[in-house]
C-alpha cells in the first residue's frame, strides 16, 4: 500500500484555502499544491503531480465537474483519485456524475483537525479497492 | 405464331417487316420483357423513343404497370394468348393512354418461347367518351323481358331520388305517373318488336314530385333473336317541356290579351302586296278569315270616306320618311256598325334601307271614345257623386297647366277653400320627396305610352304632415296623340299605410337582434302614433301609483323618458283615466280638445302601466272600435317586449357575473358529459388559458391530455384513476400544460366524476387554474434559498475551520476563558451549519426536488449505523442508547442515507430532551404489512399545547434553548416526517408528560418477490 503524500486542492475561496493549508500541511503533514480556480488547476496540475486531488464544486468560471473532465483528459492525471469538497445537501447531485470516476466526497464545512485523517481514510479505501461508490464523510455529523 | 432470331438487329428487321403495315401499335419483348422492337404507332401511343428503350424492360419504362399485368405476361410466356380490356397506361409525358391489349408468345426456331408480342388498340378516345357519358345527367337501367328492373346505374336512381337497391325488382311502369300508365303499356308493347322506341312521359320521384323524361327503350336479343331484356335510357327533359308549355301559354295569353284589349296586329308586305291580319284585326273589321282576304286596295274601303285621304297620306308619309305612324280612323263595317280604331305602325326596311313592309297594331277604341265623349257631359255630375263617397277628384289641363282640386281632395290636404284652382306645380311640390320622382314618371308613362295610371304616394298636408293617397287617372289625347287633359280620383290611404307600416315595424323590430331594446319600443310607438294620426306616444310605468314616463316619442322630443308624468301637466289625465281597468277609455280632458287614447299594459300578468297616444295640439277626432283593437295589440306587444327585456337583462347579468368570476379566477372549466366518450365542452376561459381561440382546437379529453407535460401525464392519470376507483375526494394535481405560444405553464388541474345509479362514473367535470405565476415565484424562492445557502456556507467553512484550528491548541495555548468563548462560537457555528443544511433540505422537499434512491436495505444495519453515529453525541450527556428487540431479517425499500438521517435526528432529539444519564431505546416491531421503528426517551414528554405543532417548520419546544447544544433548527422533525412519507411510511409519536416520548416510523415491508425493484429510481 503506497503512502499518500502529495495532495492538490482546487478552491476559489482564499480563506478556505488558508484553513485547508493549515489543516493538511501543518496538521495533516501532506505536501499540498493549491489552485485558485479550475483553469489554474488544468494548467498546473500535471506539474504538481499529486497522489490525490481535492476539488471544490461551485466555483466561478469553470466549475468542479468541468475541471475534473479536463483533468481526466491529461494522461498522467487520468487515474488520479479525486475527492469533491461540497455542501451536504449537494452530495446527491455529485453522486450522479459517475462518469467522472470520483473517489469520494467530503462535505463542507469540514473539520480541519480531522480533514487529514478523512483524506487518508478515503485513500485507504481506494487502495484496498473498496471505493466503488464515492464515500461520503460528514465531519459535522460525527459530532 | 412468329419465328425470329435472337439478335436485336435481326428482330428489328423482322419486326419492321412484319409490322410494316400493322394497323395497331405493337412491340416485341424477350422472355424478360425487354424491348426488342416496337412499331411507330407504339412509340407514339406511349410517347417513347424506341432507340432509348431497346433492351430495357417493359416494367422499367412503365412504372404504372400493375402486378396483374406481370402475371398475365408470365402466362403468355408459358404459351397462352391473352387479351385485356381498357387499362390506363402512363405515358412518358405524364398523360394517360387507355389501351386494350393482346399478348401472344413468339417462338424460336427450336420451338421454345422467345418472348411475347404485344398488340394494342388505343381506345383512349372511347374511354374518355364513356367517362363523359357516365358523368352526363342521363340514366340507364336494364329491364328484364317482363319490364322489371334488373340493373340500375347510379344516375338513373338519382333521378328518382331512390337507392339503387330500392329500384331493382320493381316494375318499370311504377316509375311513371299513373295517368301515363296506358301510354307506357302501349310503348312497352311496341318495344317488344322494335329495336328502339322513344317517347316522353312523366316520372314520379320518391318525394312525389314529377319530372318529364325522354325515355328510349333499346331491345336486347340474343343470337337466336330471343328477347333478353331492354336498356332503358332516361333523360330529364323537364326544362324543355316546361319551356314549351310556357311558350304555348304565352301565345294563348297574347291571343287573350289581344281580344280583351281589342288590339290586333297586322303586317303589310309592300313588295308582294300582301296583308296579314291577326284574328283580332279580322274581328274588329267584322269579317271572318275564311270569307275575306285583305289587300291594300280593298282594305282602305273599310275606312270612313272622310278618313281615307288622311290615312293614305299618313302611310305615304311614313314610307317616305321611313318613320312610324299613328292615326285614328272610323271603320265602316259590313254589318253597318261604325267603330273607332286607333292604328299605330312602323316601317320595316331591307338592307339597302328601302321600306319593304309596314307592321303595327290595330286597337278598337270605340267604347273608350264613346265614354270619352260622354264624360265631358257628365263630368259635373260625376264630381258631385264622388264627393259624397269621400273620394277626391282632380283634373289637370295639360295645356294650360291648370290643376283642379275637388273639395274632398282639398280637405284631405288641408287646402283652403279659395285655392280650389292651382297649377300643377302646387301638386308637384306637395309630393313627398321620396315619392315625387315615381309619380312624375307614372304620369309621363301614362301620357306618352298610355300605361294605366294607378299610384300610391304621400302628399303633404297644409299642417306639414304627409298623408298617403292612392290615385287612379286617365288622360285624353288629341288626334295627334298629344295629351290634352288628365283627371283622376283620390283615396285617402293614410290609415291603411299606417296600419301596414305599424305591423311591419312591429314585426321587424321583434325579429331584429341589432336594434337595442329602447329603440325597439320607440320605433313601434312612433309607427303607432302615425297610425292614429297623433303626434305623441308614450309608455308609462306606475311605481307606487306614480306614473313615470319610460318610453316616449313626441315632435321635437319634448317629452322625456325617466321623468314623472306630472311634469307634463297637460297629460296628467292620462294617469287617472287610462289606468282604469276599462280597456280603451277615450280621454278628452275637459277644457282641452286634445285627443288621447290609452290602455293599460300588463307585464307578467301584473299591471305595469299604460300606453297612450295623444295629439300635441288641440284637435277633435273620434276614435273607432278598430282604433281600440289596434292599441290593445300595441299594448300586448309592449308588454311582451318588456317581459322579454327583463328576462334578457337578468340573463345577461348572471352571465356577466359568471364570466367575471371565472375570468377573474383564471379558471377554465371542462365538462365531459359522457364519461366514456372523448368529447368535452370547454369554457372560453379554458381555451384562452391554453392560448387558443374558442373552437380553435378540438375540445376532447385526449386533445387536452396531449397538452399535459409528459412528466406530469402519468401523475395526473394516476390521480384521476384513483379518484374514479375510490370514489373519493375530487382529484387535484399541479401539472404543466403546453400553452400555444408560451411553452409550458403551471396549472392546478382538478376535477370530479359524477356517479351513475350503479356507482359507475357517468360524467366528469373539472377545471384548470393558472398558477404559473405562483409556481414560478416558488421556483425563484427555491433558487434564492439555495444560492443564499451556498453563499452562507462558504464563510461558515472558514469560520468553523479557523475556530477548530485555534481550539486545537496547535497554534498556541489558550487560557480557559478564551477556550470557553471559542467553544461557544464553535457550537453556535455548528448550529448555524445545521440550520443551513436543514433549510436546503426543506426547500428541496417542498419543491419536490429531494432526490433519494430507495434500495433494498436491511433495517437492522441502518439502525445500528444511526446509533453508532449518534453515540458520541449521547456520550456528552452520559446518555445510553440501547438497541432493543427487533425482528430479524426485515428488509425495507428505503434510501439508507436518508433513513439514517431520520433515525439520527430522532435519536439526537431523544438525547437532547432527556435528563442526563438517561436511556434512549431504539427498537422495531412488525404490524400488519409494516415495520414500526421506535425511538423512545424517558424525558419530560411533550407538552399538550406543543403536540399539534411538533411537525411544523421552525417549531421548537419551550426551553429547548436552555442548553445551546440542544438547540436545533426546528426543522428536523419536519424533514424527518417528510422523508418517512416519501418512503411510503409515516412518522408519529406517543407521549406522556413526565414519562417520556416515543417516535414511531412506520415503513412498508419489502416482500421477498418485490425486492427486484431495488434499482428503481423514484423522483419524489
Amino acid at each position: 500500500m503506497s503512502e499518500l503524500k502529495r495532495l492538490a486542492y482546487v478552491e476559489d475561496d482564499p480563506d478556505i484555502r488558508a484553513i485547508a493549508e493549515l489543516a493538511l500541511v501543518d496538521i495533516g503533514g501532506f505536501d499540498l499544491s493549491l489552485f485558485s480556480c479550475g483553469q489554474a488547476a488544468v494548467e498546473g496540475m500535471e506539474g504538481a503531480g499529486p497522489d490525490l486531488i481535492l476539488m471544490d464544486v461551485m466555483m466561478p468560471g469553470m466549475d468542479g465537474f468541468e475541471t475534473v473532465r479536463r483533468l481526466r483528459k491529461i494522461e498522467s492525471l487520468s487515474a488520479t483519485p479525486i475527492v469533491f469538497m461540497t455542501a451536504k445537501a449537494q452530495v446527491q447531485d455529485i453522486q450522479q456524475y459517475k462518469d467522472l470516476s470520483l473517489s469520494g466526497v467530503i462535505t463542507k464545512p469540514f473539520d480541519p483537525m480531522s480533514l487529514g485523517q478523512d483524506v487518508r481514510d478515503i485513500w485507504r479505501a481506494i487502495q484496498s479497492g473498496q471505493a466503488h461508490e464515492p464515500s461520503v464523510l460528514t465531519a459535522w455529523q460525527r459530532q | 405464331m412468329i419465328e425470329g432470331q435472337e439478335t436485336q438487329k435481326g428482330f428489328r428487321e423482322i419486326a419492321d417487316g412484319f409490322f410494316a403495315n400493322a394497323p395497331n401499335p405493337a412491340a416485341v419483348f424477350d422472355t424478360d420483357m425487354r424491348y426488342l422492337a416496337a412499331t411507330k404507332g407504339w412509340c407514339d401511343a406511349y410517347h417513347v423513343i424506341i432507340e432509348e428503350i431497346l433492351g430495357r424492360t417493359h416494367y422499367e419504362v412503365s412504372p404504372e404497370v400493375p402486378e396483374r399485368w406481370k402475371i398475365l405476361h408470365q402466362r403468355t410466356l408459358k404459351g397462352e394468348d391473352l387479351s385485356h380490356d381498357a387499362d390506363p397506361f402512363l405515358r412518358s409525358d405524364g398523360r394517360i393512354t387507355w389501351i386494350k391489349w393482346h399478348n401472344v408468345p413468339w417462338y424460336r426456331q427450336d420451338k421454345s418461347i422467345g418472348g411475347l408480342i404485344m398488340y394494342t388498340d388505343i381506345i383512349t378516345d372511347q374511354v374518355i367518351a364513356q367517362q363523359a357519358l357516365k358523368q352526363s345527367a342521363d340514366g340507364i337501367a336494364q329491364l328484364d323481358p317482363s319490364g322489371r328492373v334488373a340493373e340500375v346505374f347510379q344516375i338513373f336512381a338519382e333521378q328518382f331520388k331512390l337507392e339503387k337497391s330500392d329500384m331493382v325488382g320493381t316494375h318499370w311502369s311504377d316509375l311513371f305517373h299513373p295517368d301515363d300508365y296506358n301510354a307506357i303499356s302501349r310503348h312497352f308493347e311496341q318495344a317488344q318488336t322494335q329495336d328502339c322506341i322513344d317517347f316522353v312521359a312523366r316520372c314520379v320521384r320518391r318525394s312525389g314530385s314529377i319530372f318529364h323524361a325522354n325515355i328510349t327503350l333499346y331491345r336486347v336479343v340474343d343470337d337466336d333473336e330471343l328477347l333478353v331484356g331492354f336498356y332503358c335510357h332516361l333523360k330529364d327533359v323537364t326544362q324543355e317541356v316546361r319551356a314549351n308549355e310556357e311558350l304555348e301559354r304565352k301565345n294563348a295569353k297574347l291571343e287573350l290579351a289581344e281580344r280583351f284589349g281589342h288590339i290586333g296586329h297586322w303586317l303589310i308586305d309592300l313588295e308582294h302586296d300582301e296583308v296579314q291580319w291577326s284574328e283580332q284585326v279580322y274581328r274588329i273589321h267584322g269579317v271572318s278569315k275564311a270569307s275575306y282576304k285583305p289587300n291594300l286596295r280593298s282594305m282602305i274601303e273599310f275606312y270612313h270616306p272622310e278618313d281615307r285621304a288622311r290615312v293614305h297620306e299618313e302611310i305615304q308619309r311614313a314610307i317616305r320618311d321611313k318613320a312610324g305612324f299613328a292615326f285614328e280612323v272610323r271603320l265602316m263595317r259590313l254589318d253597318g256598325e261604325m267603330r273607332y280604331v286607333h292604328a299605330k305602325g312602323q316601317c320595316q326596311r331591307d338592307e339597302q334601307g328601302h321600306v319593304r313592309a309596314l307592321f303595327g297594331i290595330f286597337q278598337d277604341i270605340t267604347d273608350y271614345t264613346k265614354v270619352r265623349l260622354a264624360l265631358s257631359e257628365t263630368q259635373e255630375r260625376y264630381i258631385l257623386a264622388s264627393e259624397s263617397a269621400s273620394v277626391g277628384l282632380w283634373d289637370w289641363n295639360v295645356r294650360t297647366n291648370h290643376f283642379f282640386w275637388s273639395s274632398v281632395f282639398q280637405a284631405m290636404v288641408g287646402l283652403k277653400n279659395d285655392r280650389t284652382h292651382t297649377d300643377f306645380v302646387e301638386f308637384e311640390t306637395r309630393l313627398h320627396e321620396e315619392d315625387r320622382e315615381g309619380v312624375i314618371r307614372a304620369i309621363s308613362e301614362h301620357l306618352d305610352d298610355r300605361v294605366p295610371f294607378d299610384v300610391t304616394f304621400r302628399i303633404r298636408h297644409d299642417l306639414g304632415h304627409y298623408i298617403w293617397v292612392r290615385t287612379r287617372g286617365q288622360a285624353r289625347w288629341d288626334e295627334q296623340g298629344q295629351p290634352i287633359r288628365m283627371a283622376g280620383s283620390v283615396d285617402n290611404m293614410t290609415r291603411e299605410m299606417a296600419d301596414r307600416n305599424l305591423r311591419s315595424e312591429m314585426l321587424a323590430v321583434s325579429s331584429s337582434v341589432k336594434i337595442n331594446p329602447r329603440e325597439k319600443i320607440n320605433r313601434v310607438l312612433k309607427a303607432a302614433a302615425n297610425y292614429f294620426g297623433l303626434e305623441v306616444g308614450m309608455v308609462c310605468e306606475f311605481e307606487n301609483q306614480n306614473p313615470w314616463v319610460r318610453y316616449a316619442v313626441s315632435p321635437d322630443n319634448s317629452i322625456h323618458a325617466g321623468t314623472r308624468l306630472e311634469a307634463y301637466t297637460e297629460f296628467e289625465d292620462v294617469n287617472d283615466q287610462t289606468a282604469c281597468d276599462d280597456l280603451g277609455a277615450l280621454v278628452k280632458p275637459a277644457g282641452r280638445q286634445r285627443n288621447i287614447i290609452g290602455v293599460p299594459i300588463y307585464v307578467h300578468g301584473k299591471r305595469y302601466g299604460v300606453v297612450s297616444f295623444s295629439s300635441q295640439h288641440e284637435r277633435n277626432q273620434n276614435f273607432e272600435e278598430n282604433d281600440f283593437s289596434a292599441i290593445r295589440l300595441i299594448s300586448q306587444w309592449v308588454g311582451f317586449e318588456l317581459e322579454r327585456q327583463t328576462a334578457l337583462q337578468a340573463l345577461e347579468e348572471s352571465e356577466a357575473r359568471f364570466s367575471l368570476a371565472v375570468q377573474g379566477m383564471s379558471v377554465g372549466v371542462w365538462d365531459r358529459p359522457n364519461y366514456n366518450q372523448d368529447a368535452e365542452i370547454w369554457s372560453p376561459v379554458l381555451y384562452r388559458l391554453l392560448g387558443y381561440e374558442p373552437d380553435e382546437i378540438e375540445a376532447t379529453a385526449s386533445r387536452l391530455n396531449t397538452l399535459v407535460h409528459e412528466h406530469d401525464r402519468f401523475k395526473l392519470a394516476k390521480s384521476i384513476r384513483d379518484h374514479v376507483e375510490n370514489k373519493g375526494d375530487p382529484f387535484s394535481q399541479v401539472i404543466r400544460m403546453r400553452h400555444k405560444d408560451h411553452g409550458y405553464k403551471w396549472f392546478l388541474a382538478s376535477g370530479q366524476a359524477i356517479w351513475g345509479e350503479k356507482g359507475e362514473p357517468t360524467r366528469m367535470i373539472g377545471s384548470l387554474m393558472d398558477i404559473d405565476a405562483s409556481v414560478r415565484a416558488d421556483q425563484m424562492k427555491s433558487e434564492f434559498v439555495s444560492t443564499v445557502s451556498h453563499e452562507l456556507r462558504t464563510p461558515m467553512t472558514s469560520i468553523m475551520g479557523a475556530l477548530s484550528l485555534v481550539r486545537s491548541g496547535r497554534f498556541g495555548e489558550l487560557d480557559e476563558k478564551a477556550a470557553n468563548l471559542l467553544a461557544i462560537a464553535h457550537s453556535s457555528g455548528e448550529r448555524l451549519v445545521r440550520l443551513i443544511n436543514d433549510l436546503l433540505d426543506i426547500e428541496k422537499i417542498e419543491s419536490g426536488k429531494l432526490d433519494f434512491k430507495p434500495q433494498r436495505s436491511c433495517i437492522k444495519t441502518i439502525m445500528e449505523q444511526a446509533i453508532e453515529q449518534t453515540r458520541p453525541f449521547a456520550d456528552q450527556f452520559s446518555s445510553q442508547i440501547e438497541l432493543c428487540d427487533y425482528p430479524k431479517d426485515v428488509w425495507v425499500h428505503v434510501d439508507p442515507d436518508r433513513f439514517a438521517q431520520v433515525l439520527t435526528n430522532l435519536i439526537s432529539n431523544a438525547v437532547k430532551f432527556s435528563p442526563e444519564n438517561s436511556r434512549v431505546e431504539v427498537g422495531a416491531h412488525l404490524k400488519d404489512e409494516s415495520i414500526i421503528v421506535s425511538v423512545r426517551d424517558f424525558g419530560p414528554g411533550i407538552a399538550p399545547e406543543f403536540r399539534p405543532k411538533i411537525f411544523q417548520k421552525f417549531s421548537q419546544a419551550d426551553g429547548s434553548d436552555q442548553r445551546s447544544n440542544k438547540s436545533g433548527s426546528g426543522l428536523g422533525l419536519c424533514i424527518s416526517k417528510a422523508i418517512a412519507q416519501l418512503h411510503g411510511g409515516d412518522l408519529t409519536f406517543e407521549t406522556k408528560v413526565g414519562e417520556g416520548t416515543t417516535f414511531l416510523i412506520t415503513l412498508p415491508i419489502l416482500s421477498a418477490d418485490s425486492a427486484c425493484s431495488e434499482a428503481q429510481h423514484v423522483r419524489a
